[in-house]
């Protein structure tokens, strides 16, 4: 069973992303700021991250530099959670390493099918 | 596949509050002048929450106004633009309008809200105003006009995608048309729409992390649950029982003590357990219903920063002791007692700037709450560091209203004249903190909670009023006297000590009023037979004597037997009956038998106020 970490300081966010994503089988660990996402994923191996960019501690671009930086996850899947599909947001997600984004509000097909993709 | 997000409107809300009550408390610093990123991107980020989550769940409103916000705090942020005075008053009064609005939403009530599109186009002109080159139109942008296209929880699809890889060769729904092995629903390209996701890499090859993760996510998953919302209802019945509980418990104890006292160990023994056990029982479901004073602190910046602008004062506000812990229904009730307090404090305490300078204070004035516990009894205080009681004033006053007085009254005796029902002495009556017909509810407030209010003040350096509150208002730790046939507690709390005086001890004054003296100290002496009326007392075995203090004042209560000490389950009488002058309330004790609960601190001010008039 895959493992995914969904990282967001909103509560209702976080939980409604696991709730999809248990729903579709995966395991989900919540974090609720880059820093705790950080720990988390350090404790724990995942094979997918899904972050949010704005939080307090540590925002979700910094966290995926911190995640790059890790040797577990040089090639992990990171999808970076965005309210805007704007050009300078892609270029800051695709410098950073991210893997690919999702704009927000997501409806649950869409987030389950990015997942799939970036799963196979 | 049909996912139903209901049951996440609930969180959203708790959230969306949250969120509010952040933005209120941060809103009030904003007006210092200085440019604080961190502050305004904790803000920006607030309202950006509530702005998804609304979107999320179609709330289009809310996502709307809270999107004005948003980009407002953006200029903010990005330095465009200085927030002063005005901004805060904007941002407190949009915060109000949303708070309404997702109570109305809580309720149910979906349909559209005028005050809503009212405080969406005042942020709008106001952002406007400033004619800041980036501010983008007022009208509602592209998030937020696809929820309005969608009633459901989701926007819309139809305007582009919703996500992508950042890979060009393989997914990227950017460049490429769809080559990839599985393409994107929604891969067809459309530069100028917005799309809505997107990979910068390729996937479908992630095995890096793959092997032997996961392994410990059931544990961490169960490790992170450390908390569950349950309704009050639910508690409060629990406590309800354990309180009969515990009333059985004493039943039993008090039939076993009168059959087998001594002959059986092993029922004494069992009996003892039961005991501590249900008394922790008790006690483990009473701290499931604290919380911490934070509650009650939380909504004072406002207030605050509402009074003291509208009456044009500097004042701070300081707190402390904010993770002390009082019952869930004492917070609640303790709220408007304390506004009160607070508003006074500010209105007649504190003064304008020029008199502070004039009398060599700082310029801006200071309200300090603190809350503490001490024994069983919780303390908030509330001081100010303004003018102070004029004790000269307070006597001219109550000499005016035909109110009972004399200069030879302690400080603590005048300065108590202020929660007299009537008594004012606001030169000027202001809109704030009403005709005086404010203190003396709070005393009343208080004392319906079991509780007595004192007040110290220095003319010149301030006012200090001390609330002192029970724990909790279920369970009463009190000590069991007798008058004639029937039973009564006196709360622990007011008990000093327990005195048996001589009879030399005791002093005649006029009018049936007696002193006793307790250590060099002359205390008025009260009968309790007297309080109650108790037809069949019997004087010659009043010989027992409660020292109680209230209100920095101590009394005497001579009573006829003294049963002992017990925790007790406290029954309200207003429930029942009206409330009864000098009684607090109802137990039933160990034997099946009511006692009531005696409300020591109106028995002591009724007993100083009859030797005045008999003075």
């Amino acid at each position: 069973m895959k493992t995914i970490l969904a990282v967001d300081d909103s509560a209702t966010m976080r939980e409604m992303v696991a709730f999809v994503l248990e729903s579709a089988g995966y395991r989900v660990i919540e974090a609720e700021d880059g820093a705790q996402g950080l720990d988390r994923a350090t404790a724990t191996p995942v094979d997918l991250v899904i972050t949010d960019q704005n939080m307090p501690n540590m925002d979700g671009l910094t966290l995926v530099r911190s995640l790059r930086e890790l040797r577990d996850y040089k090639s992990t899947p990171i999808l970076l959670l965005t309210t805007e599909s704007s050009d300078s947001m892609k270029q800051q997600g695709r410098a950073a390493g991210a893997t690919g984004w999702l704009v927000k509000p997501f409806d649950p097909a869409t987030l389950l099918e990015v997942v799939g993709k970036v799963l196979r | 596949m049909a996912i139903d997000l209901n049951r996440f409107i609930a969180t959203f809300f708790d959230e969306a509050q949250e969120h509010l009550e952040s933005i209120e408390e941060k809103a009030m610093s904003l007006a210092s002048g200085r440019h604080d990123p961190e502050l305004l991107n904790s803000i920006f980020r607030a309202a950006h929450s509530i702005k998804g989550g609304s979107g999320t769940f179609g709330f289009t409103q809310l996502s709307e106004a809270t999107h004005e916000m948003e980009t407002l705090f953006d200029q903010l942020r990005k330095g465009q633009r200085l927030a002063d005075a005005s901004t805060v008053r904007l941002l407190l009064d949009a915060c109000d309008v949303f708070k309404g609005h997702v109570a109305r939403l809580k309720r149910g009530e979906r349909g559209p809200d005028g005050s809503m599109d009212a405080v969406r186009e005042r942020i709008a002109q106001y952002r406007e105003k400033a004619g800041s080159p980036v501010a983008s139109p007022s009208t509602p942008t592209a998030a937020a006009a696809a929820v309005a296209a969608s009633e459901s929880f989701f926007s819309s699809q139809a305007e582009g995608e919703s996500f992508g890889l950042f890979d060009e060769g393989v997914l990227g729904p950017e460049r490429a048309s769809a080559p990839a092995p599985a393409p994107a629903p929604a891969s067809a390209p459309a530069p100028a729409a917005p799309e809505k996701f997107g990979f910068f890499e390729p996937v479908g090859d992630s095995k890096a992390a793959a092997s032997g993760s996961g392994r410990d996510a059931a544990r961490a998953r169960g490790a992170e649950q450390s908390s569950i919302r349950v309704s009050t209802e639910k508690i409060d019945r629990i406590v309800n029982l354990v309180g009969e509980l515990v009333i059985a418990q004493a039943m039993m104890q008090q039939a076993a003590g009168r059959f087998a006292s001594q002959q059986d160990e092993h029922l004494n023994h069992s009996l003892a357990a039961l005991d501590r056990h249900t008394r922790d029982l008790q006690q483990a479901v009473m701290s499931i219903r604290m919380m911490p004073m934070e509650f009650v602190f939380s909504r004072f910046p406002r207030l605050v920063y509402d009074v003291s602008t509208r009456l044009d004062k500097k004042v701070q506000l300081r707190t402390q002791g904010h993770e002390t812990e009082l019952d869930k229904e004492m917070i609640e009730l303790l709220i408007d007692p304390l506004t009160h307090v607070v508003r006074n404090a500010i209105d007649h305490g504190i003064e304008t700037s020029e008199d502070r300078v004039a009398a060599g204070k700082s310029e801006s004035g200071t309200v300090s709450m603190r809350a503490t516990h001490r024994g069983g009894s919780v303390i908030i205080e509330v001081s100010d560091d303004g003018r102070g009681l004029d004790r000269q004033r307070l006597l001219a006053k109550a000499r005016e209203l035909g109110m009972p007085c004399d200069d030879a009254w302690s400080d603590a005796e005048v300065f108590a004249l202020i929660f007299e029902a009537g008594f004012s002495t606001a030169k000027e009556v202001t809109d704030l903190s009403g005709r005086g017909v404010g203190m003396d509810v709070v005393r009343r407030n208080i004392a319906s909670l079991g509780g007595s209010v004192a007040i110290h003040s220095s003319a010149g350096y301030g006012t200090t009023i001390t609330i002192q509150l029970p724990l909790t208002l279920a369970v009463l730790e009190g000590m069991v006297v007798s008058v004639g046939d029937e039973q009564y507690i006196v709360p622990l709390e007011f008990v000093a000590e327990a005195i048996k005086p001589s009879a030399k001890d005791v002093k005649m004054v006029a009018n049936h009023a007696s002193l006793v003296q307790v250590r060099g100290e002359y205390l008025p002496l009260i009968r309790l037979s007297d309080v109650v009326e108790a037809g069949d007392a019997d004087p010659s075995k009043a010989e027992l004597c409660l020292v109680v203090e209230v209100d920095n004042r101590r009394a005497a209560l001579l009573i006829e037997g003294l049963l002992g000490q017990q925790q007790l389950v406290v029954k309200s009488l207003d429930a029942h009956l009206h409330a009864v002058p000098g009684v607090a309330g109802a137990t039933i004790l160990g034997d099946g038998r009511v006692a009531l609960i005696l409300d020591v601190s109106s028995i002591v001010r009724a007993n100083a106020a009859r030797a005045r008039i008999a003075a």
